[in-house]
């Protein structure tokens, strides 16, 4: 065979298929990374604690590096919710509800913070708060609500998370192991399958090579989770095990006092969760909700609490039925939209 | 020149050396290209793992625990075989090297749940064999026997061949610890074999000089189902089993030889040429059934082993060429793979890669059982993966490389440098 002849039978074909090996392997890697540009600083870990951030003036630094670490990790658990779940987009009713949850967030304990409110495509009936101040509320939330002052309750709720920084917190105190079992309980519930997580291989980590690498360029402290890692974590936080349970009635309480000191009907959550519970007894399916909050009887009872010390039956607030059934109709249109295709 | 002259010069021809030794793509050999990401490094011990898409292969039945949608490819980057036949010229060794063409495996998986819950699908294109010689030898003055001497011989042989599959499967869950996988598998093969030898022999006081200009080339088209079940009795043990049975379609041996022969001492020349067509050279194909085993001891360790078993081929049909007579023989092998970071897995196998020809002769090669190890690294990422390793094997067996009288020792080494990625998604 002549060498001429020999190029083209073995080396063309070899050269073709490896360079397209090379591209097929370089694609995932890219793929790979496209999460972690979405967070931009992938590997960067999540700053330590560090207490009296606010208040220091040497710790200034510190404290911008961990408000951008939390936007991050809320950013892109934001981004993977609306994946999940799909978006609304009803401009006039996500600014509806913009306008409702700044305007609640702003009577809280935390008015200077940052908060974006957009409408998940979800029947079920939850809200999540991202760090960061992303506030995601399902469809099914806002039909499920009767008035403003119920949607407003909720949003308080919400933004009580975020100022308090329950998820942020969590994460940071949580170690790379804490992470990483949490990862493994929360595949095995949603496999729900023995046999196939025998077969499951470690997760790799992005730290692992290039992750050590980027933190060697960064000069990175190392400690903490990467800002991808967090965010995979809050994720299973926030749909698999919930918050700890005080942190949710913390929530609670706050977002009453939001709600109230908004001008809103203090009764707003009570009533909401009332109803909710009232449902749930028509229906034994376990929703997200169920799994990661509290039951309702002792959120009522903690809301009451609550309720109780600020004489809240001495308060009459605003209830807006009308204005809010104006934007609750909007979805049900979108519904009946949604299910005639 | 007397006929009869020119026959019996012919006839010695044939059986003559190093000419018609051509194994037909190594039909004889099932284990020589081991495919597959993760089975590759593994030694091929993966019918009772066979979650991505080389289960199309090894246990279709094992899809049906894939854990993730994947598209993945691998090619055999380097290939090399060397066969070394000890004291061929009395006292000297003869080495053949052939190289392989490119082997490469490209794979897909998908989940189908939402057509039928637990379902996944495979689809494969592989290359189980791949062979690409480019020999040129020029022997001077080799004493063959007693009798025989070689004043020159000069062998040129460019031989190309291949057996790809292009081939499908579906995997399904009827229970928790319970698979069915069905494949299909198109196959085929070809391989083509050009030979030009001049001879400058001295037989018995005789000198004859000869030049043969031959070429064969052997086709085969087939399908090849196969049914595969994987049984976990437990969440870290699991059984897998394959049986397959192939068919062809159609196969034929095509041969051209032209001969010439040149009687020095009597100053004689005369040739012949020979045109001939077989319509089944090889008889079916073989049955070939796997069982294997895997230890999921923890994510971090898999073990595995496998038992391959492979028919015998028997003079069924009429066309069957007798050197293509296969016995059955079974391989073994063993598989490890062990995350030594969750980014960096390391796999490691043995495997026997044995030989089924039934009798060594001038016109099969050589029998040689090769024992192989497998050893690979990859670097992983979430979702992606990319692996580089090598599989040696070495072996040692018999043939008859000179004549039907003579049989000699011959050493078999075969290296492939492979590389390969994956991507879920």
């Amino acid at each position: 065979m002549d060498r001429q002849h020999k190029l083209k039978v073995i080396f063309i074909p070899k050269l073709i298929f490896g360079v397209s090996l090379l591209l097929l392997s370089l694609t995932g890697l890219i793929l790979d990374a496209k999460d972690n540009e979405e967070s931009s600083q992938e590997d960067k870990p999540v700053a330590s604690p560090t207490p009296a951030a606010e208040a220091s003036s040497e710790s200034t630094e510190s404290a911008l590096e961990d408000a951008k670490a939390e936007m991050e990790i809320g950013r892109n658990m934001a981004g993977k919710l609306l994946a999940f779940y799909g978006v609304v987009n009803d401009k006039p009713l996500v600014s509806y509800l913009n306008q409702v949850g700044n305007y609640v967030a702003k009577a809280g304990s935390y008015p200077d913070r940052k908060y974006m409110f957009a409408i998940l495509d979800s029947d079920s009936v939850n809200a999540f708060a991202c760090p960061g101040g992303y506030i995601l509320v399902t469809k099914g939330t806002i039909r499920h609500a009767q008035n403003e002052a119920e949607i407003a309750a909720v949003l308080g709720h919400e933004a009580a998370h975020v100022g308090l920084q329950h998820m942020y917190k969590s994460l940071k105190s949580m170690s790379a192991d804490e992470a990483k079992k949490l990862q493994t309980e929360a595949e095995g519930r949603k496999l729900n399958d023995p046999y196939a997580m025998a077969r499951r291989r470690p997760t790799p980590d992005e730290s692992a090579a290039g992750g050590a690498l980027a933190k060697f360029l960064m000069s990175a402290s190392g400690a903490g989770l990467s800002v991808l890692q967090a965010a995979k974590a809050g994720m299973n936080v926030m749909l698999e095990k919930g918050l700890d349970q005080k942190l949710e009635f913390e929530a609670d309480g706050e977002g009453v006092k939001y709600a109230i000191n908004a001008g809103y009907d203090p009764k707003g959550l009570d009533k909401f969760l009332a109803r909710l519970a009232l449902e749930k007894k028509k229906s034994s399916d376990k929703t997200v909700m169920d799994k990661t909050h509290p039951t309702i009887p002792d959120r009522r009872k903690a809301i009451a609490e609550v309720l109780n010390k600020m004489s809240a039956d001495e308060i009459t607030g605003a209830v807006l039925q009308k204005r809010f059934q104006g934007f609750q109709k909007r979805i049900a249109k979108k519904s009946v939209k949604k299910a005639g295709k | 020149m007397k006929k009869i002259e020119v026959l019996k010069l012919f006839a010695a021809s044939m059986i003559v050396i190093l000419s018609e030794q051509q194994s037909f793509g190594d039909i004889y050999h099932y284990n020589n290209v081991i495919i597959g990401e993760r089975a590759q490094g593994m030694g091929g011990a993966y019918c009772a793992v066979a979650d991505d898409a080389s289960g199309v292969y090894y246990n279709p039945a094992g899809l049906a625990f894939a854990q993730s949608n994947d598209i993945s490819g691998s090619a055999n980057a380097l290939y090399s075989r060397t066969l070394t036949y000890k004291d061929i010229f009395e006292g000297k060794n003869f080495t053949e090297k052939s190289e392989g063409t490119f082997s490469p495996f490209f794979g897909a998986m998908q989940k189908l749940d939402k057509y039928i819950k637990g379902l996944v699908g495979g689809f494969a294109y592989y290359s189980l064999d791949t062979e690409l010689t480019d020999q040129n030898d020029l022997v001077q003055n080799a004493v063959v026997s007693s009798t025989t001497t070689y004043n020159i011989l000069r062998r040129v042989v460019n031989r190309k061949a291949a057996t790809t599959v292009a081939a499908m499967g579906l995997g399904y869950r009827i229970s928790p610890s319970l698979s069915l996988g069905v494949s299909l598998a198109y196959t085929h093969s070809e391989d083509l074999t050009q030979i030009y030898l001049n001879l400058d022999e001295t037989t018995s006081g005789v000198r004859r000089k000869s030049t043969t200009n031959s070429r064969r080339l052997l086709r085969t088209y087939g399908l090849e189902p196969g049914l595969g079940i994987q049984w976990a009795p437990f969440t870290k043990l699991a059984f897998g089993m394959t049986l397959k049975q192939g068919q062809f379609a159609s196969q034929q041996l095509e041969q051209d030889q032209h001969l010439s022969v040149y009687l020095a001492s009597t100053n004689q020349y005369g040739d012949t040429a020979q045109r001939s067509k077989s319509v089944n050279p090889l008889g079916a194909p073989p049955l070939q059934a796997r069982f294997g085993t895997a230890l999921f001891a923890s994510p971090d360790l898999l073990l595995t082993a496998d038992l391959s078993y492979y028919g015998a081929v028997k003079n069924m049909e009429s066309g069957y060429r007798p050197e293509f007579a296969r016995e059955a023989v079974m391989n073994q092998s063993i598989g490890m793979e062990y995350f030594l970071t969750p980014s960096f897995p390391f796999r490691m196998g043995i495997f026997t890669n044995n030989d089924a020809r039934k009798t060594v002769s001038v016109n099969n090669g050589e029998k040689i059982n090769y024992l192989g190890l497998s050893t690979f690294g990859a670097w992983a990422q979430p979702n992606s993966q990319i692996s580089l390793g090598t599989v040696v094997q070495k072996g040692s067996g018999s043939s008859k490389k000179v004549s039907e009288d003579k049989s000699e020792t011959v050493d078999g080494f075969a290296y492939t440098v492979a590389f390969s990625a994956t991507h879920s998604f």
